[in-house]
């Protein structure tokens, strides 16, 4: 990265009081992602019985479930699956559709009709009950939420990438390009497509959100990630038969960072789009 | 006593990059009935001008100084609720660019009658006759059917003649009109200017005509100001602005424009480009580029009165 | 005159859709009909028409972005015509024919620096290797045409009007084209730079020894950098010749109107101004027997709702398509 990108990226950062939020959450998140396990104070796995369902305390500090797992290691570990789950499927979706979508954009016929019908047979699905589908056909696996995600997420960035290809077909800078000697798969690939992707930034950032709450949907159903794995979704799933009976921190601080995760990348989406965007540079 | 009346206009833009000094003391009259010109190029402050009197600035925008009286008013100072009395009825503008201007998904028709109920007191039942009139006064053909019409369904010259409808819907007094013929065709723009003319001359109206194009300005105006990069340098009747130009600016703007019988060779390009208008800027924000410069066009430039001779803001004017 | 480019009987349709039609009828939008001329070596051509006349479609045929729907069109003596648009970049007349455009915003890529932008050519088919070479090769360029070294790092939205377009007349002779297709290159720029920039096609042409076709609205400007002109309407050409003959003596009641409306800076008074009435005619089917100027015309007859006039000779090199001319 040249030394004006990352100023650039510092000026971002800085200048909305709330994209520096939201980074700084990201940060933190991806910091946990990364080094969650050695950071966790207990094991995630070892259950204690002689402390099980104790209240959030000094040795504890998001209390201990029904197990008398440590809820704090829990969360913390979670983290990793999470991220890797939504930066994942978000990003094999980002990459499938919006290919899918520009060459819909830039070709027309057969291309667009196929690629249109596609998207059009997902979208006709609630579309959380296809994933369920998914997963359920293809078995109980991370990759497979993962490719459940990706799927059912296929259509919006179809839609856009073909939207802004077709405005952008017809742009100087691309007949330019024609007239240069560039092949229409080269003027496609280097004029056409990355000049598709800042827009499609903040639906990508977006799209973290919902295909994290989509795995920890799943998950709460019993499909994909399966316990003892530990996941935010899980959690919540094993927590909520306790809040009637009081024990409430077995749910809520799980709850709790899923929330926070959503909301951060959220934030993120207009802050990724400034990054990217040439135009914004100065 | 003029129409309108600009005396000592400042404005400044906020942006991420520092204060733009977008204006400085802009000065300048129309009187009633009279068609005066503002000529500059890109940069040179005409369209914040107008926006400045029209008060639709853009709210990064700053009035830092000034007087815009207008029939008794200063504009400039005004409330929101004085201005929107006088805005649409007494004051309205034409913009470049007609099809974006005009609401894309509403028809033509009923935008000039949204104008009517809002602003001329039409009652319901008269808006629709009324508003086809209007659109035949603009020599809109088939205007019955044009009514219904949206904007995307006309051309261009048909769109800025919708939107000078919807100007002129409540006979204003004065009209300002931001390059109202850029992009349109040569046939099309001496149609709509001669539109606006015989409107004008038919209802006693003034007309501020903004353009870069010194020829347009030259055959529809009786006065021209002339602006470069926030200031105004020149002022002048029209024939007397192109027989005898007195400030360096004005002389090479003419000496730029192409015109028949000046050969290539002749033409002339002005050096340089706009002044940073962020920063500190020279008194006269000409003289970087000027070949006339001396060591005493440092000095302050007066204050150009609004007056009706031939003012120049230049301490050593041609 | 050795001839570089020839035009024969060119014409461009395209199908549409007509509000109310009857189900299964073919309706065509004529952008271009039955186009003929030819440019010579070094020479430059002007052509003028306004929006609607055809010039961006004749300016995509002639540069091989689009095909025809008929007619044939000749570079170097060599048929271009029957290459089909999506595989003339690979064709060695590719490089020989370049274009300028209009809108200097719209015609760089956000994405690539001043630098990418004159390099792609030279890339793609300049046939030279090497980073060294191609740097070598951007630099010598963008001084030929007055763009400072420092601003060549630059994106597009850090530059101004003036200098984007240096960059895109840098684009456009880095293979050094024998033809140089100019669509308006100086509308969206302010006068004090056009100067600049006409001068420096000017030089450019000598130069390299280009031949110029030179589209433009604004006929002032065409009348200094222009040999020939064409004046097209509705996709026809109505009258083509020597600049100065067109300008000075137009024969076609279009021509005459179109200059009428020129507004003379020089302060003088406007003349008799020729004014236009009515629409123009639609571009969609029309009446190949019918003038395409007619019902807007100032003059008419019969004659001319009954027989498309053609081109014929009204002076030296000079033809004007008019029953009255």
């Amino acid at each position: 990265m040249t030394a004006a990108a990352l100023r650039h990226a510092r000026y971002v950062v800085t200048e909305n009081p709330i994209t520096l939020v939201a980074f700084s959450m990201l940060v933190t998140l991806l910091f946990l992602a990364l080094v969650g396990p050695a950071l966790a104070p207990y094991d995630p796995l070892k259950s204690d019985t002689a402390n099980t369902l104790k209240p959030p305390s000094a040795r504890h500090w998001f209390g201990t479930d029904q197990l008398g797992r440590d809820m704090l290691s829990r969360v913390m570990v979670a983290t990793r699956l999470d991220m890797a789950i939504a930066f994942l499927s978000v990003a094999l979706s980002f990459a499938v559709g919006s290919l899918a979508g520009a060459c819909a954009g830039v070709f027309g016929g057969w291309t667009e009709r196929i690629v249109s019908r596609i998207s059009d047979t997902i979208m006709a699905f609630p579309l959380f009950v296809l994933a369920m589908g998914i997963v359920a056909a293809l078995g109980n696996s991370v990759f497979n939420v993962i490719l459940a995600t990706a799927i059912i997420n296929l259509p919006f960035y179809t839609r856009m990438a073909r939207a802004e290809a077709n405005v952008r077909r017809e742009a100087g800078y691309v007949e330019a390009a024609r007239l240069s000697g560039n092949s229409t798969m080269r003027t496609l690939a280097v004029h056409i497509y990355p000049n598709c992707l800042p827009p499609m930034m903040v639906q990508a950032s977006l799209n973290l959100g919902w295909a994290m709450l989509n795995a920890a949907g799943l998950a709460f159903i019993g499909l994909g990630v399966r316990p003892p794995t530990p996941e935010w979704g899980i959690l919540v799933a094993e927590g909520a038969s306790f809040i009637l009976s009081g024990e409430w921190w077995i749910a809520l601080f799980p709850g709790l960072a899923l929330m926070l995760a959503v909301f951060c990348f959220n934030l993120m989406g207009d802050g990724l789009r400034d990054l990217i965007d040439p135009r914004r540079r100065t | 006593m003029p129409l309108l009346s600009v005396e000592g206009l400042s404005v400044e833009f906020r942006t991420r990059d520092g204060i733009v000094k977008a204006l400085d003391r802009v000065g300048f009259e129309i009187r009633r009935g009279e068609t005066v010109g503002v000529v500059g190029e890109s940069g040179s402050g005409k369209s914040v001008t107008a926006f400045s009197i029209m008060r639709i600035l853009d709210p990064a925008a700053r009035i830092t100084g000034g007087r815009a009286v207008f029939d008794g008013l200063d504009l400039l100072s005004a409330t929101e609720r004085e201005i929107e009395g006088r805005r649409g009825r007494h004051l309205s503008m034409i913009f470049q660019n007609p099809r974006t201007a005009l609401n894309p998904i509403r028809q033509v028709g009923r935008q000039i009658g949204d104008v009517l109920l809002r602003h001329a007191g039409v009652s319901r039942g008269a808006v629709r006759s009324r508003a086809v009139e209007l659109l035949a006064q603009v020599q809109i053909p088939d205007p019955e059917r044009r009514y219904w019409a949206y904007p995307f369904e006309l051309s261009g010259g048909m769109c800025q003649r919708v939107m000078i409808a919807l100007a002129l819907a409540c006979g204003p007094s004065l009209l300002l009109a931001d390059e109202p013929t850029t992009g349109l065709d040569v046939t099309t723009q001496a149609a709509i200017m001669d539109l606006i003319d015989d409107l004008a001359r038919a209802r006693r109206m003034a007309t501020l005509l903004i353009t870069h194009d010194l020829g347009l300005a030259a055959l529809h105006c009786e006065r021209i100001v002339v602006m470069h990069a926030g200031h105004v340098v020149e002022s002048a009747p029209t024939a007397a602005l192109f027989a005898n130009p007195r400030h360096p600016y004005t002389a090479k703007l003419i000496a730029a424009t192409p015109k028949p019988g000046v050969s290539l060779d002749e033409l002339a390009a002005i050096p340089g480009g706009l002044p940073d208008l962020r920063g500190a800027l020279p008194a006269c924000r000409y003289s970087p580029r000027c070949e006339r410069y001396a060591p005493f066009c440092d000095e302050p430039l007066p204050l150009l009165v609004p007056a009706s001779g031939h003012t120049v803001a230049c301490w050593k004017p041609l | 005159m050795d001839t570089l480019l020839e035009v024969a009987s060119v014409s461009k349709r395209f199908p549409v859709t007509v509000k109310g039609a009857a189900r299964g009828s073919e309706h065509f939008l004529q952008a271009v009909d039955d186009v003929s001329f030819s440019i010579g070596r070094g020479e430059c051509v002007g052509l003028v028409g306004e929006s609607g006349c055809g010039k961006s479609t004749l300016v995509k045929l002639i540069t091989r972005l689009l095909d025809t729907s008929d007619g044939r069109i000749w570079f170097d003596g060599q048929d271009i015509g029957t290459v089909p648009a999506d595989g003339f970049a690979s064709v060695p007349q590719r490089a020989l024919i370049q274009m300028v455009f209009q809108d200097p915003t719209d015609s760089l890529n956000p994405r690539f620096t001043a630098f990418d932008t004159i390099a792609d050519p030279i890339r793609r088919l300049g046939g030279i290797r090497g980073s060294r070479n191609v740097s070598e090769r951007v630099l010598a360029l963008g001084d030929m045409v007055g763009l400072p070294r420092e601003l060549l790092g630059r994106y597009p939205h850090q530059l101004s009007g003036g200098q984007k377009q240096r960059v895109g007349i840098a684009r456009a002779v880095a293979l050094e084209p024998r033809l140089l297709v100019l669509d308006e290159p100086t509308s969206a720029l302010d006068v004090s730079v056009q100067a600049v920039i006409l001068k420096l096609l000017d030089d450019l042409r000598r130069r390299l020894g280009m031949s110029y076709l030179f589209v433009s609205h604004d006929l002032n400007v065409v009348r200094l950098l222009a040999d020939r002109v064409l004046v097209m309407y509705l996709g026809r050409i109505v009258e083509r010749g020597p600049v100065s003959l067109v300008f000075e003596r137009p024969r076609h009641p279009y021509t005459r109107a179109l200059l009428s409306c020129i507004p003379d800076p020089g302060g003088g008074a406007a003349g008799r101004r020729i004014r236009l009435s009515g629409e123009p005619r639609s571009p969609i089917d029309p009446d190949p027997k019918v003038c395409r100027f007619y019902g807007r015309c100032p003059d008419g007859h019969d004659r001319c709702a009954q027989e498309m006039p053609l081109l014929r000779p009204v002076g030296a090199e000079h033809l004007a398509a008019c029953h009255l001319a």
